[in-house]
């Protein structure tokens, strides 16, 4: 995944807007999408594009094993 | 120096390690009292100064024996460590011991005339300048309610006062993360509240937990000993201080941005003179020079401890040289000038000559410890050999303020040898051996079985070589995980090695180490400071969430494997977003 900041696609699939807390909710909490549409995230183009996209994001096992395998 | 995102984290561990039932710990062994007897003997001579400092310009302390939250969570406990009297016990390295029974003085004490700290309502002093109007606070603490009361102390003894200013020192939370218990952020906004902070102060802040941050807050757990309650067993505080405190982690972004030493502010009637010391102790950080009150105020490059070149929970490596450098020009610019040194950890450093050989021993320590390090890295030692062959010079040694209770000359040897060639130490037999797990069922069956393991680990342990011990008995575990005998001698062989530690971080980490292995681990709650996370740059949530992407489950339907994302701010701030995905 690459990130640009302030550069727009010049043909995206899929194009998210909304409030900064929506894309935490979506990127580090992954909240179902529609939960985050219904607080105000549109999405345009593919939604199954963004919601493979979150699917494919993991959330770190916060107490991973150090002194066992 | 503790880490925003993984201090939160904690807060509630806290209060969860009370109901941690915990096995009985075993006692010193025969080994451990012995090299326990030898850490006395070569103790630096103790002339009561460090106590005498520690005490001095005390006023008064908390009436209330915890300070809890509003909904009565325990979130500070001043008599954690009132088992401190008398001689070191056997489970614990007599300089250590020391130590924490100077660290654990709490209360509020005058350090130099309009000069006050409250000290061990936290692991980070609170320093409070009175001006024309009201307090200029440096540094306030880690957490709202331990701020608060701190606050609340010093204004009920002195006589209460609004704050005129708040500086934070560095990036770290324990030098910010109280501000919203001290002041509003619509005070800060209608400008009746200034906040000062060196360059990059917001960026570094926001920034140091957020792609790495779920590694280090795991870690963090180790170093701080999450889980292991103070005791002679347990827990022995953290080398700058008893402990985490408990709460909200708050930021209010700063209204004047420091850039240059020399510069020099005018704030409430006083005269704070900078020094920049970015890329030492914090990313971002500074010292503050009080003219008219001969008081200098380092933040935290300058402790009454041997600091971390690399923070065992995982950081960037520190620059060693630089670090020197700055005491260098401390001493230069401002140690003629002071007759009292305050630091945002530990006791302050009273009368001229004091903070001239403070600062001198400090430099010496940090100068000393690159340059030997570098010396035998240079002559082909790798970081393990080179980092047993630094032996502080007798005058160091005789400092008590170079021992290492917090960084260490053996884990900071080794972090100057990897910021300057890495992980690798050219020996191609280390280029690509197999992982633990794999290595261990090989080295094992090699050794003759798991049975012969534990034997030649018990032989170990009788011998007193702790090192050697737990290095087979890890190799043991690896192998066979459910082996119960191994894991129970595996704990008590890094009981032993937390006991003997001197570093109050090693401690704690050995005895997590051993607490993990009779025990679960405790959970960690991943919650994050809002303000923190409001200050994250979008960027670097994109930068972040990238190393999140588990490449399998990627599906196959973007045309650009790059999975390009371009994002917009709208309007200059962070309010709204725009993401395309192609
Ligand atoms: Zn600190």
């Amino acid at each position: 995944m690459v990130a640009e900041m302030d550069q727009s696609h010049a043909a995206p699939m899929a194009t998210l807007k909304g409030p900064r807390q929506l894309f935490l909710g979506l990127m580090f909490m992954k909240a179902p999408l529609a939960m985050l549409e219904k607080a105000g995230l549109t999405v345009e183009g593919d939604r199954a594009v963004v919601e493979a996209w979150q699917a494919a994001i993991e959330t770190p096992e916060a107490t991973f094993n150090i002194v066992t395998p | 120096m503790i880490r925003a995102l993984a201090g939160v984290a904690l807060s509630a561990l806290i209060v969860a390690q009370a109901a941690f039932a915990q096995e009985a710990p075993k006692p010193a062994s025969a080994a451990t009292i012995a090299a326990q007897k030898a850490a006395k003997a070569a103790l630096p001579k103790e002339d009561g100064k460090d106590l005498e400092f520690a005490r001095r310009g005390f006023i008064a302390t908390s009436k209330e024996p915890v300070i809890v939250s509003a909904k009565g969570e325990p979130l500070w406990n001043f008599h954690a460590y009132d088992f401190l009297k008398g001689d070191a016990p056997a489970t614990v390295h007599p300089a250590l011991w020391r130590h924490q029974s100077l660290l654990k003085e709490n209360g509020l004490f005058k350090a130099s005339e309009g000069v006050w700290q409250v000290r061990g309502f936290d692991i980070s002093n609170m320093t409070l300048i009175a001006g024309k109007t009201g307090w200029i606070i440096v540094d306030p603490l880690t957490r709202t309610d331990v701020a608060k009361a701190a606050l609340g102390l010093a204004n009920e003894k002195l006589g209460a006062r609004p704050v005129a200013a708040v500086i934070y020192t560095h990036s770290h939370s324990d030098h910010f993360g109280g501000v919203k218990g001290i002041v509003s952020a619509e005070d800060v906004k209608a400008g009746k509240v200034q906040i000062i902070a060196p360059e990059h102060f917001v960026e570094e802040a926001a920034s140091e937990n957020v792609i790495a941050g779920p590694a280090m807050g795991r870690r963090a757990t180790y170093q701080f000993g999450v889980g292991t309650p103070p005791g002679v067993q347990g827990s022995m505080g953290s080398g700058i201080g008893s402990g985490l405190s408990g709460g909200e982690i708050s930021m209010i972004p700063p209204t004047l941005i420091i850039r240059k030493t020399g510069e020099t502010h005018v704030v409430d009637g006083v005269t704070l003179e900078f020094q920049m010391v970015p890329e030492t102790e914090a990313p971002a950080e500074l010292n503050v020079m009080l003219p008219e009150r001969r008081t200098f105020l380092v933040g935290e490059i300058a402790v009454c401890s041997q600091h971390n070149v690399l923070t065992p929970r995982g950081a960037l490596v520190r620059n060693t040289l630089r670090w020197a450098g700055f005491l260098s020009e401390a001493l230069r610019l401002y140690a003629d000038r002071s007759d009292t040194l305050v630091a945002s950890h530990c006791w302050p450093r009273f009368g001229n000559g004091e903070v001239k050989s403070f600062l001198t021993a400090q430099r010496d320590n940090y100068k000393f410890l690159h340059d030997q390090s570098v010396r035998l890295m240079n002559n082909g030692l790798n970081a393990t050999e080179l980092a047993e062959q630094i032996v502080p010079t007798p005058e160091l040694a005789a400092n008590w303020s170079t021992h290492g209770y917090y960084g260490t000359y053996n884990h900071n040897a080794k972090a100057v040898s990897q910021r300057y060639i890495g992980w690798y130490d050219a020996n191609p037999a280390n280029l690509n051996p197999h992982i633990p797990t794999e290595r261990a069922k090989r080295l094992v069956a090699a050794l003759g079985g798991a049975d012969r393991v534990l034997a030649l680990g018990k032989a170990a342990m009788a011998q007193g070589d702790y090192r050697w011990s737990s290095d087979l008995l890890s190799q043991l575990v690896f192998a066979e995980p459910g082996n119960t005998a191994a894991k129970a001698l595996l704990a008590d062989s890094f009981e032993q090695q937390g006991y003997q530690a001197e570093s109050a971080l090693w401690r704690n980490m050995f005895l997590t180490g051993a607490s993990e292995l009779r025990h679960d681990a405790v959970k960690l709650n991943t919650a994050v400071s809002l303000d923190l996370a409001a200050a994250i740059p979008s960027g670097m949530l994109l930068d972040s969430v990238a190393t999140r992407l588990v490449p399998a489950k990627v599906a196959d339907e973007e045309s650009d494997q790059s999975g390009v994302h371009r994002s917009q701010r709208k309007g200059g701030d962070h309010a709204s977003e725009r993401c395309d995905g192609g």
